[in-house]
């Protein structure tokens, strides 16, 4: 018989998931109540549109319901993928919650899926982020209820072993804990996550492609996109404004590997919340988003044009998909930017010839 | 060529054609698990023991529910088996689907009672994991990295075994990387439970400290997997894609 230890054996599993919980603050006086109340459905939206504000202001309870849904998509032109889901999409929905809510948190793991799955919510401060909370088997649902003690905006990931894989097939997304007083009113938001893909197959090469743990080990993606597949946000799926509106864009970095440099060509953010807190930087051209974190950037679309969403380690741009579009339309401004206003030779210098 | 010859066949005593296994004599031999066990590092010897050719079909299920009605779904106690127990069959004693299909929606206890029924009983970890690492042409085909990237489908309908054209690996076994996953006697004693979660936290800090060194091979994503799936079963859980198939030690 087996003389397994089943302690070492569950460390390994517990190690595997990667806890590290965020620290508790002590909330601020204003959300220290219990919240009262009829609990309240939280409002969850696919990729990249963003729930409504809250706008509330006091604490309240709510609820949120989400399912693991194992599915193939779509992952480029004629290339598909076994994405692992929360909420069918990649990145999974969209949560937005009040700093002092109490959140139920509802997780359930659809009935033909193939194995367990979990939650770790960077919002959460507890054991494993919920990870240990939200052990779900195919069929099972579980539920768990934390506070939001922290504002910011957090990345959730699935945390079962092997944790590595179940990121790598897309189990990640973003919940928002708004401030209490909200964030300042823009023109439109946006959800934008980025993640690597890693493929057995080249970038490009057709079919449902399966997932290469070597490639994956080796930091090496074959595709590197915004919003779960190259082309999310281009053509009909272009992001969308009008000159002289104000956008936000919660942006998240999945990972599972890389760091990104989010950078919109042709706009500067006004502001940034570096890493999803509090604090904001200003004028900024080029965002550093960790594996595993996020950032909020704020700008208004002063002048019409397609700005370009970009990882600005910009490689990945051209040949593994990290590119999407801003439409934004109206009246050019040529006191902000004229467009080209000449193009013609120049003179030689004296004695060097022409061309 | 290994296997023809050590292929033998039990004929058992129960009334349906149905519930006749076929077991595959596995020879003993030392094993390195991917799974790193309590102070103990060096490869483990696996007893010779015998297994089941196949995973257990709906057919063969349905003959014990026959013979041993305590086991159908109406009348099984909620401690041995939870809702989903044979969920999935039309009516409490016959199936309605593809009898040759691995039965699935059965809880640990009930396969364990199948696998005593028969003679026999559940593979230990150790068993099952020794087969399973032979391709069709490798006993221990774990260095082949083509032919284990493919068991990341275990579980799924595009598991290698799946296959239309699948063969039995080089023990004549077939099955073990199929769309279902199999329980194992000893599952619980791999696995933390739930008395462990949460508990002794020192330990688990410790361990923690040198992550992922309770598995010899931390690349082995499809052991680890299947570790994960087990580690979150009770006895009297079930699952649409979880089976078993039966062993018996040599006389």
């Amino acid at each position: 018989m087996i003389r397994a230890s089943r302690n070492l054996l569950h460390y390994a599993l517990v190690c595997a998931l990667g806890f590290g919980a965020p620290l508790a603050v002590a909330a601020s006086n204003n959300n220290a109540a219990p919240p009262t109340g009829a609990p309240i459905k939280a409002v969850l939206t696919a990729p990249p549109l963003v729930p409504p504000a809250t706008n509330r202001n006091a604490p309240a309870n709510v609820v949120v319901d989400l399912e693991v849904i194992e599915k193939e998509m779509r992952l480029a032109d004629g290339v598909t993928y076994n994405f692992w889901t929360f909420g069918g999409t990649v990145p999974g929905s969209f949560i937005r919650v009040r700093q002092g809510d109490t959140v139920e948190f509802n997780l359930k793991n659809a009935h033909d899926s193939h194995m367990p799955h979990n939650i770790d919510l960077h919002a959460v401060s507890g054991q494993g982020g919920g990870a240990e909370a939200t052990f779900t088997l195919p069929g099972h649902k579980t539920k768990f209820t934390f506070k939001a003690l922290n504002p910011g905006l957090y990345v959730y990931h699935c945390a079962m072993p092997p944790v590595g894989m179940h990121i790598a097939n897309g189990m990640y997304g973003l919940i928002l804990v708004e401030p209490p007083e909200g964030l300042p009113k823009v023109d439109k938001e946006y959800y934008v996550m980025q993640g690597d893909f890693y493929t057995e197959g080249k970038h490009g090469d057709a079919g449902l492609q399966p997932f290469s743990l070597e490639k994956a080990i080796d930091e090496h993606p074959t595709y590197v996109v915004f919003n779960g597949s190259e082309g999310a946000l281009t053509g009909d799926h272009a992001l969308t404004a009008k000159a002289g509106e104000t956008i936000r864009m919660y942006v998240g970095n999945g990972g599972p590997n890389l760091v990104s440099s989010f950078h919109v060509i042709g706009e500067i953010f006004d502001k940034v919340y570096t890493e999803g807190g509090s604090k904001y930087q200003e004028n900024v051209q080029t965002t550093l988003i960790p594996a595993g974190g996020s950032a909020i950037v704020e700008f208004k679309a002063d002048v019409p044009g397609n700005f370009v969403l970009v990882d600005h380690s910009i490689f990945r741009t051209f040949h593994k998909g990290t590119l999407g579009i801003l439409k934004v339309e109206g009246e050019k401004n040529p006191t902000i930017y004229t467009g080209q206003q000449s193009n013609e030779e120049y003179a030689p210098a004296a004695g060097k010839g022409g061309h | 060529m290994l296997a023809a010859s050590l292929v033998w066949f039990a004929l058992l005593a129960a009334p349906s054609p149905a519930t006749s296994t076929e077991f595959v004599a596995i020879p003993g031999g030392e094993f390195r698990s991917t799974i790193r066990y309590a102070e103990e590092d060096a490869p483990r010897h696996v007893d010779g023991f015998a297994m089941s050719r196949t995973p257990v079909t709906v057919a063969e299920f349905e003959a014990f529910v026959d013979t041993q009605p305590q086991w159908r779904r109406d009348r099984v106690p909620s401690l041995l088996a939870d809702r989903g127990y044979l969920a999935n069959w039309q009516d409490a004693d016959r199936s309605g689907i593809d009898g040759d299909a691995p039965v699935t929606h059965v809880s640990w206890f009930a396969a364990d009672a199948y696998c005593k029924s028969v003679g026999a009983r559940l593979p230990d970890w150790s068993e099952w994991e020794y087969v399973a690492a032979a391709s069709p042409t490798q006993r221990d085909a774990r260095g082949d990295a083509t032919w284990r990237a493919r068991l990341f489908d275990d579980g799924t309908p595009r598991g290698i075994d799946a296959r239309a054209n699948a063969v039995p690996n080089a023990y004549g076994v077939s099955g073990l990387h199929g769309t279902t996953w199999e329980w194992v006697g000893d599952f619980s004693t791999l696995m933390g439970d739930a008395d462990k979660r949460g508990g002794e936290d020192g330990d688990r800090l410790q361990f923690c400290g040198s992550g992922g060194l309770s598995f010899n091979n931390r690349d082995d994503y499809a052991v680890l997997k299947r570790v994960a799936l087990l580690s979150a079963m009770e006895p009297r859980s079930t699952l649409g894609n979880l089976g078993f198939r039966c062993a018996r030690s040599t006389p």
